[in-house]
């Protein structure tokens, strides 16, 4: 049986969260996507047309009983639509819960993309994730609290 | 009536096609400039033969897995945007309409059968709209913008049907068809419709990824 | 009483002058109330409603050759008619001879000057009502 998703625990990210302000979370995300973010990142969020075929294509969609949080597509739609939608003035917890969900709920396997009929790249907006989060510092550490230092 | 007509049929008709077009070829232009300059290698992976091979296996029904997995979403799909384009492309009153403003005509669907179809075309969306709100995959990632771009898809239908079928106020439908059949248009390119324009584009990159660079199956 | 013996006879009236009109073949402008062109086949769409001669009164049009018309050298010749013929004898369903096919024919003539007086219908429906001929006459008092 699948486990209800509970907040985790982490000194990376809870220490990570806790230093970030909105003008630097504003910045750091302008700056990844205005670098980083091209026509594909365009292309990919504009034309999604939320059909929620990705869906079952995803291992962490299967393992946790079907819970559309955990679809791809629904993990796009938790991090870069909100991200995109607010022009990246968010949150230090939603930078958490991104970082979250980019590093520990998606392998970057890219086994949705062979579901998508739109040929829509969804690992690849799950790096820029990533890569903002990391650049903001809030990353996963496990168990070594001094890992998640720095930057 | 005639003032009300001639501006619907007229100017705003001309209107709406040139912001489809427009806007169409300003979308796709723009974004494969932004392309060459950000995603270079969208222009360096990119192979026609891949290209091709991606988006012709997966616009035939039952060519990929994902589509033989779920048939009769596939079968939807498939007669759905089948009858979305043939209907008013060679729907009767359209190509009548066509020949007099323009002298060209081609082949027309029997008056029945585009009846039906456009019947099809509401019901498909139907099931669209059943999907939703009922399926948990669906529903959590649908935004209020996804039941609007339903409606104006399907609102060209309804009134077409109404107004063909003269039941009640002919000519209040039939101007409220025509300024639907406007609205379809210009969203096209403004709105997730746009998947029509942008599906061979991100086909041909992502098969071309599949096929050149990383020697795998297109799925 | 009076009144269901005045829509009997009425109704007599109607069904013989359906069975009279319709078994001879020769009919003159003034029985024309819509149009039928056994060209089309069975047609797609209901016969036109077009009421001859009110029609001409009403849009006050005297000269037979609008629509009757003789062309020679590409010129409408201004004295000569030809309502003895039929449009389909000289527009036929192709294009070709002359410029138009039949249908494009009647639409660019009926609509064509509809259209530049401002008066008379001009979409489909209007035409081709599915009522039948008696019910566009209701439908065009609309506008
Ligand atoms: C001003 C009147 C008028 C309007 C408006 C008009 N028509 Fe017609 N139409 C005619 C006449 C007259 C004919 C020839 C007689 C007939 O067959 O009814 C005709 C013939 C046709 C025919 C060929 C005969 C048949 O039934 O297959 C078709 C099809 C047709 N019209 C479709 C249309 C459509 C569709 C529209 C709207 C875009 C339209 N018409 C608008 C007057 C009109
Ligand atoms: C607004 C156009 C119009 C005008 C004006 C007009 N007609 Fe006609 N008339 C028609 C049409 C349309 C038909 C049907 C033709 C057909 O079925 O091919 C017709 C049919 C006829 C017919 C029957 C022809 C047949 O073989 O069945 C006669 C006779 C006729 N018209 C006489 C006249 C005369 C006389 C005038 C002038 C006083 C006149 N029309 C003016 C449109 C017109
Ligand atoms: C005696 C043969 C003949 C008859 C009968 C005839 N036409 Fe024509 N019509 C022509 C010719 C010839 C032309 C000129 C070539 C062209 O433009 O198609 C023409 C032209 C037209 C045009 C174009 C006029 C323009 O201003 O360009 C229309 C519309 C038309 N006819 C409709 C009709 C209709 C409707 C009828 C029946 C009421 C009819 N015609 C009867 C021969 C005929
Ligand atoms: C030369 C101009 C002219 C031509 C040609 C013409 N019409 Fe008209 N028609 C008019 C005008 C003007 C009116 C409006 C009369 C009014 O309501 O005052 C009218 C009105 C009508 C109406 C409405 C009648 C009513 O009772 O209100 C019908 C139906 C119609 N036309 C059918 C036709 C058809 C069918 C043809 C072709 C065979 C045709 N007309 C050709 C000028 C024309
Ligand atoms: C852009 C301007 C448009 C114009 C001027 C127009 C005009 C018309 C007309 C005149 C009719 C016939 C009504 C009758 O029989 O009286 C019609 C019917 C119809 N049109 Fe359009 N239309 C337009 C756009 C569209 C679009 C974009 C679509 C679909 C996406 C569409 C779908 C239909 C359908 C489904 C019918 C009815 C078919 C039936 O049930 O028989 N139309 N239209």
């Amino acid at each position: 049986m699948a486990e209800p998703a509970e907040k985790i625990q982490d000194v990376g990210l809870d220490d990570g969260a806790a230093r970030l302000t909105p003008e630097r979370i504003e910045r750091v995300i302008n700056g990844v996507l205005a670098a980083a973010g091209g026509a594909r990142l365009r292309s990919y969020v504009e034309t999604c047309v939320h059909c929620g075929l990705c869906a079952e294509a995803c291992h962490w969609y299967q393992s946790f009983d079907k819970d559309p949080t955990f679809s791809p597509a629904g993990k796009v739609k938790q991090t870069m639509w909100v991200i995109l939608n607010r022009k990246g003035k968010v949150s230090p917890e939603f930078i958490r819960r991104a970082s979250e969900i980019a590093s520990t709920e998606c392998n970057l396997c890219r086994r949705c993309v062979h579901f998508c009929p739109m040929g829509i790249d969804i690992a690849y907006m799950m790096v820029l994730i990533r890569r903002i989060c990391h650049r903001l510092g809030v990353t996963f550490c496990h168990h070594e609290p001094d890992v998640g230092e720095g930057r | 009536m005639h003032t009300i007509y001639n501006f619907v049929r007229g100017p705003l008709a001309w209107l709406a096609f040139a912001v489809f077009v427009i806007g169409s070829l300003y979308k796709v232009i723009s974004t494969l400039r932004v392309a060459r300059e950000k995603d270079i290698w969208v222009y360096e992976y990119t192979s026609l033969y891949y290209a091709i091979r991606s988006i012709v296996h997966w616009i035939v029904p039952f060519a990929n897995i994902n589509s033989r997995q779920r048939p009769i979403f596939t079968i939807v799909t498939f007669v759905f945007h089948i009858c979305l384009l043939a209907v008013p492309i060679f729907l009767l009153a359209h190509v009548v309409l066509w020949d007099e403003s323009f002298s060209i005509s081609w082949w027309t669907l029997p008056e029945g059968t585009a009846d039906v179809l456009s019947l099809v075309v509401v019901a498909c969306c139907g099931y669209f709209l059943w999907r939703r709100l009922t399926q948990a995959e669906v529903k959590f990632v649908t935004t209020a913008s996804d039941y609007a771009i339903l409606a104006v898809v399907v609102a060209p239908f309804v009134t077409g049907f109404l107004a063909y079928h003269q039941w009640l106020g002919y000519k209040f439908w039939l101007v409220l068809h025509i300024l639907a059949g406007e609205l379809w248009l210009v969203c096209i390119p403004f709105t997730r419709l746009r998947h029509m324009l942008f599906f061979p584009l991100n086909r041909a990159y992502i098969g071309s990824e599949f096929g050149a660079v990383r020697h795998v199956r297109d799925y | 009483m009076k009144r269901l013996r005045t829509g009997l006879f009425l109704g007599v009236t109607a069904v013989a002058w359906v069975v009279v009109s319709s078994s001879i073949p020769a009919y003159s402008q003034e029985d024309i109330t819509s149009l039928k062109d056994e060209a089309f086949g069975k047609g797609q769409r209901p016969p036109a409603v077009f009421v001859h001669e009110a029609h001409n009164e009403k849009a006050e049009i005297e000269d037979c050759n609008v629509c009757h018309h003789v062309y020679r050298n590409g010129k409408n010749v201004e004295d000569e008619s030809s309502e003895d013929s039929r449009c389909s004898d000289c527009h036929n369903m192709k294009k070709g001879y002359p410029t138009r096919p039949l249908m494009k024919a009647y639409h660019d003539l009926c609509k064509g000057c509809h259209k530049a007086k401002k008066a008379g219908p001009i979409t489909c429906g209007e035409c081709h009502p599915r009522k039948g001929a008696s019910g566009a006459h209701e439908a065009e008092g609309e506008h």
